[in-house]
């Protein structure tokens, strides 16, 4: 494993990663910072600028941008009581009444801190967990890869946001738009209409970028007129003194493990990692009464463990290909789009570029620091953006990245039709990421279950019997049911809870 | 009950899932058995999680329980069609007559469609982004952009 972080670190050293590992941690904070533009939306957004670049550089932009948007949420949470991203509503709780008593310097100074200890964190997990996981995984054979591919899709639609039907349903929707194309193995096409650019399938970037932009775009234009305001004349230095960091060690380590650990869950992410640490620091603190009222330790606690979901989310996604979240998902199309599959076999077939890409997360934890002490002022300014030229500026931006990928008009057109879709779906609050996992492993499932299939023909077996030789595979379904279970479990108490607050 | 039920957009968005679903269950017979194998199974399984939408959506009216949420497209305004219909116009002329004029206006009149009156903001965002665009895409990246008659 030495060898590989040796040959990953002098792939980094080269000046160009170093460069976009920068330029990816800027447009993450900014992206990050603009309320309503997530995580997901930047890497969606941004992969068409990494087409042109090596496949190591364009992984370490994408790196940046994915770090330092998560970091970035927390800028309008803290100044405008208005969460940048999903993963910093638990932020705004104690930052945004820290501004109101006239100490946004500190709560964005813990910000910034705590997202980056996070950060290191998890990256150094990722960097001693995912060899050993990957190095078991590359023993998975056909059985056991099909489970997987099922156990991630079903893990994501039954434990993620939304209702498990619906869950069920958006994963649905993504396996029949991974089936358009050519059937992976006999060749045969499917659902083509007679276009040939469907021949190959729909590209990925393609789904991903409508299904997450332009969406958004709408999503923006229903409320156009609502302009935000922050004051950005906030005084006093960011740096916060080591004093708060070392007097709440424990909350900074317990935050980080929870958001590594529910980031290498496939289905939960930032979002929840984040209101999971800040309930943890409120249950154990002395000073609960606090909370909420501006105390830097409920800043501290979800950006510490959101920014620690980027290195845990990634332990599945490169040791077993299956994303952790929507985040992920999206990173994935960044990764195949320079022909590397995620799975166990990029740590034998790209060490290199892959060590590259994890050890980056150490670069750009820094990067996005430097970022938010030094150019604080400059970035919040986005926090101010219109509305009004921010969703059709999405738009122009989807348009040239779908195009920019195969020189296609075509591509447009799906990419157009996947952002009336997303729209659709989101407004009547079906999950996004099934969806997004579903086209992802579809091919994947359906290969291997094909495969399967042909080995217990060769075999004399009925497919069941070929699943029920491999313990693995036997422990994959196993997990596949428990999920499901958990799933339906969560959706039942949601419901009576919901009952019994309607009751009150 | 289905009068009542027809109102919520995710019953008839159902509906439409699994009209598209049958067609293309249909559809799978023109394949060979081993490339039908797998739609099949999706499609049965789509439908089938559908209807159980369906069904839960049924007995929620039925025991008029009040919704957890109410309609989604309830509150909708003119300008998220107005937008979409203008981004297909985009599309279809960005290809024809080229990226730098389609877009410098695309934005001005996007931004002004959803009700920004500021001209020189929007002017000026105009030419920025669609300068950068360009600068980043085709000069730097070189990477495509849409090309017409123009530019």
């Amino acid at each position: 494993m030495s060898e590989y972080i040796i040959s990953g670190l002098s792939l980094l050293a080269q000046p160009i990663n170093i460069l976009l590992a920068f330029v990816g941690a800027i447009f993450g904070v900014v992206i990050g910072a603009i309320p309503g533009l997530s995580a997901t939306m930047g890497i969606t957004l941004l992969i068409p600028l990494t087409f042109a670049l090596q496949p190591a550089s364009g992984l370490i932009m994408l790196a940046g941008i994915y770090c330092g948007a998560i970091y970035g949420g927390s800028i309008a949470a803290i100044l405008v009581r208005t969460p940048g991203t999903p993963a910093a509503v638990a932020t705004m709780y104690d930052g945004y009444p820290l501004t109101l008593q006239g100490k946004a310097n500190t709560a964005l100074g813990v910000a910034i801190f705590s997202s980056a200890f996070g950060g290191i964190f998890s990256a150094i997990v990722l960097l001693f967990v995912a060899y050993p996981i990957a190095r078991i995984a590359l023993e998975f054979r056909s059985p056991e890869m099909f489970w997987l591919a099922v156990f991630g899709m079903s893990i994501i639609a039954s434990l993620g946001e939304g209702s498990i039907t619906k869950g069920f349903v958006s994963a649905g929707i993504g396996l029949l738009i991974a089936s358009i194309g050519m059937h992976p193995l006999t060749g045969q096409l499917r659902f083509t209409f007679g276009q040939p650019s469907l021949y190959s399938g729909v590209p990925i970037i393609i789904a991903l970028i409508g299904l997450f932009s332009p969406s958004q775009s709408m999503i923006i234009a229903e409320n156009p007129g609502e302009q935000l305001s922050a004051d950005l004349d906030f005084k006093g230095s960011l740096f916060p003194g080591f004093g708060i960091f070392l007097k709440n060690k424990v909350t900074l380590i317990r935050s980080a493990i929870i958001g590594t650990f529910i980031g290498a869950i496939p289905g939960a992410g930032a979002e929840v990692s984040s209101f999971v640490a800040y309930n943890e620091a409120k249950r154990w603190s002395k000073e609960k009464h606090t909370f909420g009222k501006g105390n830097p330790v409920g800043v501290m606690a979800p950006e510490t463990a959101n920014n620690a979901v980027t290195g845990g989310s990634l332990i599945p996604l490169l040791t077993l290909g299956i994303p952790g979240n929507s985040s992920t998902a999206a990173l994935i199309g960044g990764l195949m789009i320079h022909g590397l599959i995620p799975g166990p076999k990029l740590f034998t077939e790209s060490a290199n570029i892959i060590y590259a890409f994890i050890l980056s997360l150490f670069l750009v934890n820094v990067f996005y620091v430097l970022v938010g002490f030094y150019g604080l002022k400059y970035v919040a300014k986005v926090v101010n953006v219109p509305k009004a030229i921010l969703a059709p500026t999405i738009i122009t931006l989807s348009v040239v990245g779908s195009f920019a990928m195969r020189n296609n008009i075509f591509d447009v057109w799906t990419m157009i039709l996947f952002g009336l879709l997303g729209y659709i779906l989101r407004k009547m609050e079906f999950p996004l990421a099934p969806i997004v996992l579903a086209i992802i492993l579809g091919p994947i499932a359906e290969s291997n279950l094909d495969r399967a299939i042909t080995i217990a023909g060769a075999r004399n077996m009925s497919i069941w019997g070929v699943f029920f030789q491999s313990p693995v595979a036997v422990i994959i379904m196993v997990l596949t049911a428990l999920s499901i279970m958990a799933g339906i479990y969560g959706s039942i108490k949601d419901k009576k809870q919901a009952q019994a607050e309607q009751a009150e | 009950m289905l009068k009542e039920m027809f109102k919520k957009s995710s019953v008839i968005f159902s509906f439409i899932v699994i009209a598209f679903s049958v067609w293309a269950y249909v559809e799978t017979y023109s394949f060979t058995d081993r490339a039908a194998r797998w739609p099949r199974t999706i499609l049965f399984f789509t439908i089938l999680f559908c209807l159980m939408l369906l069904i839960s959506e049924a007995i929620r009216i039925f025991k008029k329980e009040k919704a957890v949420e109410d309609d989604s497209f309830s509150g909708l305004t003119w300008f998220v069609p107005a937008l979409f219909g203008l981004a297909l116009g985009y599309i279809y002329f960005v290809s024809r007559i080229g990226f730098f004029v389609t877009t410098f206006v695309f934005i001005i009149i996007g931004a002004y469609l959803l009700g920004y009156r500021k001209k020189s903001t929007i002017l000026i965002a105009s030419v920025t982004i669609t300068i950068l665009i360009y600068v980043i895409f085709k000069i730097i990246l070189n990477l495509p952009l849409p090309r017409g008659i123009i530019f």
